[in-house]
């Protein structure tokens, strides 16, 4: 019974991170029809700028929010010199392969400028974990799994109930329509493409003291983000924070109880399972043009 | 998208225009691989490399028969590539079979498996298709991982004897010539796919396939055809890996592998039959010869292949048009 | 017009066989190492390895009269394939005369499959026992195989820290099935018992749940397989956070700075061991050491090692055999002759497998390993 609790409070706050690294995606493709490679590359630089402005004397509290701006803004110089050019209406062939590119063009910038050495990302939380009725629990795991709650309800909330929200959902539901309404199709798609970004450099400056920066840190983490996302849907919130429930549930009680190594090969058979019976994803909107 | 793709079915209905394209082509390509043959003489290093792009070209273009003839992108394709090298691999070390009986083993062996995962994942389509194909491949890798007879993590090596008939493709130049020839006949085999009935309903569904539909072509059987088709061309491609690598192992399962056929084929023109193969001789041999540190390297070609998206998403040949069109407009404003 | 070309051929003829022009004609080795991908770090400690040795041999005057070494370098990014692509480039373009290549078990097994009787190939660091057993002539190893160095590290954790059981984990590689299979044998002979192993894909991201597993089994010990610094790290950290085991292990010759430093401490007291330690070396390896250290402004450590010994081995040999292309002599040499190199007197088998002259056990301390015992490799 012990061993039952312990693996399902780990496979929770899995999920809570799983949902922190596939939120981006998910927004990214729902808005724009982009499948971003570059996730994972995203998500190192946010644990690499998490650390280089600690390291320049800021808190770790404090250095989260600016590595997230940090990542934004190298996310708003791609954006408007290659995304909006090459990838807006360009269909999935080219967000693939340019993605993919400026993904392989970070790591090895990463290599180049700081080197290929994982680096520890210092947090006040550090090593310390909570022993809870003899059940243990990360210091750092819960401030993520916090911190993946509150923005991610934040997130909902605002697309919900702010204009920008709306607009923002209004072209992922209907692009044309939307422009034909008034509404700054460009900037919507700039916009959302800046939150995916945004919620990548978050992951990896909250993930970062768990994992280490090194430059294909990303990667690993990032397949399990496109599983979550497929599984809930593509494009859908909700759908990625319950498909991340479900994976890191699955992973957690499948490496307990059943087997280690073929744990990876679990998430793909779950994300087939369920769209045999469901080929939206979980909580993903029927596409129109299926066969 | 003009030259070949449409104006080879167009150009048979009228006779033999196309064809006669087609042969030129076809004898311009042989030409070309033995002039590379018997040019390369003294460089095995090249010779080598050849004969293995040769074996990544017919990968691009089995890559391609699913991306410029479905609009899908099949990240996970590399699988069928990795049966293709493990099945000879198997036949030779496990069974003592010889080499080709392996590769045709690989070949019947991933169009089985493409029946029941294309009738599994041809009903997603996009991303979703793409990413549920690429999962698919992980779990392939993971059980190459974890089995026995592929060697586990080790994978398998130590080949008795890579040979097609009485051609040792252990020595570099026979190696190439027989990958070209392959790569001669699979092109052959895709033209005249191109000009057949399935090829015209693949180019009605990729244009839209709520109209193939209504035009009576069954969408979904015919997808299914596709990557059957294709699925075994790539298993042969990776066969043709073997004399090359020497070795296989899960990674030969990678999706970096599908990745790169299909900057291959993205780069050389998905609209174009040969273009995949041109892309893959861009994308293998040039940064041989670009002689700067690893890492810079690798900053240099992602940021010349961001290049070549924005300025032509087509591929490369749209850039050789473009200038064409825009030298002829010259010329003709100077005429009078 | 007949004589003029005649006396011009002459003229170049001399040109080219003065000895000068010979002498400076250099002896090229080839060096395969990860230089971008997920081991680039390995890559990056071995080309400092390597650019040292070769620097120290030409200040020296060379070898074979006066030939310098001039080392080339190619990229095997981690994955078999490249590997291969990587011999071979060096093999016909650059037309090396030596290859230096292995640092991951696999890639190297493929690599070897080119140079076997082609080449004389050198794999310093890669570890896995097949390497060696595929009878290649030309082919030597600098490092310790995976099951001497697992031999004397498991009879060491079993018989002087005796836990009662141990559970184990690591990375699905090659590397980890010898380890394993090594540990199986040990653990066979002694009380001790084999309380779960589990072995993870590489793509894992989280490994909480598979410590919870192996906690539950009731081990005291707890031994970590894996090469990789930042899972390394990683690992370690989980383990810490879940409260850590009585007694804890990590794979023989895995552990160094590169992971230590990022573990942020949960790596302390961690029990492994290796053929290199920096603490309380004296002689010719405190020499490397402060040199190493002067030159690249960080200490060595084991991949700069066993690569810079690498290095300066082939040198050796070939100079002794008078001959850069003979490898059959070359090769009689390497096995026939005792080279001195920072950690002592090396020697070659017939499989090509140096033995290390001492193994030392290690405590993680700080950010580093301390010394806890030495042994005598016999």
């Amino acid at each position: 019974m012990d061993l039952l609790i312990q693996t399902l409070i780990n496979g929770l706050i899995l999920g809570a991170g799983y949902a922190l690294v596939a939120v981006g995606l998910t927004v990214i493709f729902g808005t724009l029809h982009i499948v971003n490679f570059a996730h994972g590359a995203f998500f190192a630089l946010g644990a690499y700028a998490t650390l280089l402005i600690e390291r320049a004397g800021a808190p770790y509290l404090l250095a989260i929010p600016l590595a997230v701006l940090c990542v934004a803004a190298i996310g708003f110089a791609l954006e408007a010199t290659i995304v909006r050019r090459a990838l807006y209406d360009q269909g999935e062939h080219g967000s693939i392969i340019v993605t993919f590119a400026i993904s392989q063009a970070i790591v090895a910038a990463i290599i180049l400028v700081v080197g290929p050495d994982p680096l520890p990302v210092p947090s006040p939380f550090g090593q310390t974990a909570v022993s809870v009725g003899g059940f243990f629990l990360s210091a750092q795991r819960i401030f993520i799994a916090a911190a993946s709650v509150a923005v991610l309800a934040g997130f909902a909330l605002w697309l919900r109930r702010s204009v920008k929200g709306q607009q923002i959902l209004a072209v992922s539901q209907n692009a044309r329509g939307a422009l034909y309404s008034g509404i700054n199709v460009p900037l919507i798609r700039s916009l959302s493409f800046l939150l995916g970004i945004a919620a990548a450099g978050l992951a990896g400056a909250l993930m970062g003291p768990m994992i280490s920066a090194f430059p294909t840190m990303g990667d690993a983490n990032v397949i399990v983000a496109f599983t979550v996302v497929i599984l809930g849907g593509l494009g859908s919130i909700g759908g990625a924070m319950l498909g991340a429930l479900v994976i890191g549930l699955g992973n957690a009680l499948f490496e307990t109880y059943v087997s280690v190594s073929w744990t990876p090969a679990l998430g793909w058979v779950l994300v087939i399972l369920v769209l045999l019976l469901r080929p939206q994803g979980l909580m993903g909107r029927a596409q129109l043009d299926r066969h | 998208m003009t030259d070949i793709t449409t104006g080879a079915p167009a150009g048979r209905a009228r006779g033999g225009s196309a064809s006669l394209k087609g042969a030129g082509l076809l004898a311009l390509g042989i030409a070309a691989a033995l002039a590379a043959g018997f040019g390369l003489g003294g460089d095995p290093f090249l010779l080598n490399l050849a004969g293995y792009t040769c074996g990544f070209a017919i990968f691009a273009l089995s890559v391609n028969v699913m991306l410029g003839g479905l609009g899908e992108v099949p990240l996970g394709h590399c699988m069928f590539y990795g049966i293709g090298a493990y099945a000879p691999a198997m036949a030779m070390n496990h069974a003592g079979l010889p080499y080709e009986a392996g590769v045709a083993i690989g070949m019947v062996v991933a169009a089985l498996i493409a029946a029941p995962i294309g009738w599994l994942t041809l009903h997603l389509t996009g991303a979703y298709f793409s990413i549920v194909s690429w999962g698919l491949s992980g779990v392939a890798m993971v059980t190459a991982l974890n089995l026995d007879v592929t060697g586990g993590p080790l994978g398998l090596f130590g080949f008795s004897r890579l040979a097609v008939g009485p051609f040792d493709l252990s020595r570099p130049q026979t190696y190439f010539f027989v990958a070209a020839a392959i790569l001669l006949a699979v092109l052959v085999v895709l033209y005249h796919v191109r000009g057949s009935r399935f090829g015209r309903a693949m180019e009605a569904i990729r244009q839209g396939p709520h109209l193939a539909r209504s035009l009576g072509i069954d969408v979904f059987r015919e997808r299914l055809k596709a990557l059957v088709l294709s699925a075994p061309i790539a298993a042969l491609a990776g066969a043709l890996s073997l004399p090359y690598t020497q070795i296989v192992t899960p990674e030969v399962m990678s999706v970096l592998r599908t990745v790169d056929a299909l900057l291959a084929a993205l780069i050389g023109g998905v609209g174009l039959i040969f273009g995949p193969a041109v892309g893959a001789v861009i994308f293998t041999i040039l940064p041989q010869f670009l002689d700067l540190d690893p890492n810079v390297k690798v900053l240099v070609f992602s940021l010349l292949i961001i290049l070549v998206m924005v300025a032509a998403p087509g591929g490369l040949h749209q850039l050789w048009k473009a200038a064409a069109a825009r030298l002829s407009h010259a010329r003709k404003g100077d005429a009078p | 017009m007949k004589l003029r070309a005649k006396a011009a051929l002459a003229a170049l003829a001399v040109l080219v066989a003065t000895p000068a022009a010979q002498a400076a004609d250099p002896v090229k080795i080839g060096m395969v190492l990860p230089l971008t991908g997920p081991t680039a770090g390995y890559g990056k400690d071995g080309k400092l390895g390597a650019d040292m040795a070769a620097a120290e041999i030409n200040a020296a005057g060379g070898i074979l009269d006066g030939r310098e070494i001039e080392l080339v370098y190619e990229d095997e990014k981690g994955a078999p394939q490249d590997g291969v692509a990587a011999v071979q480039k060096l093999m016909t373009r650059e037309r090396v005369q030596a290859i230096i290549a292995g640092m991951n078990s696999s890639i190297t097994l493929a690599e070897s499959a080119i140079t076997k009787n082609r080449i004389l190939h050198v794999n310093p660091a890669a570890q896995a026992d097949a390497i060696t057993a595929q009878g290649s002539p030309w082919l030597f190893q600098i490092n310790n195989t995976a099951s001497t160095n697992a031999t004397i590290f498991h009879t060491y954790l079993t018989e002087q820290m005796a836990p009662k059981a141990i559970a184990v984990m690591g990375e699905n590689t090659e590397f980890n099935k010898a380890v394993l299979e090594n540990l199986r044998e040990i653990v066979g002979e002694s009380s001790v018992e084999l309380a779960e192993i589990a072995t993870y894909d590489g793509a894992t991201t989280d490994f909480t749940s598979i410590i919870t597993r192996l906690k539950s089994t009731g081990a005291d010990m707890i031994y970590v397989i894996d090469a990789y610094p930042a899972r390394t790290a990683q690992i370690w950290k989980q383990i810490r956070q879940q409260g850590g085991f009585p007694m804890e292990a990590h794979a023989v010759g895995t552990v160094q700075r590169s992971a230590i430093v990022p573990a942020e401490g949960a790596m302390e007291g961690v029990i492994t061991a290796d053929i290199f330690i920096a603490e309380g070396a004296t002689g010719d390896m405190a020499r490397f050491i402060d040199r190493f250290t002067e030159q690249n402004g960080v200490a060595p450590n084991k991949v700069s090692l066993v690569v810079y010994e690498a290095v300066k081995v082939v040198a050796g040999a070939m100079d002794k055999a008078g001959s850069a292309d003979d490898y059959a002599l070359i090769s009689d040499t390497l096995r026939g002759n005792v080279w001195t190199t920072p950690r002592g007197a090396l020697s070659f088998d017939d499989n090509g497998r140096a033995k290390a002259p001492y193994f030392y056990i290690h405590k993680v301390t700080g950010e580093d390993v301390g010394l806890l015992d030495t042994f005598e490799v016999e």
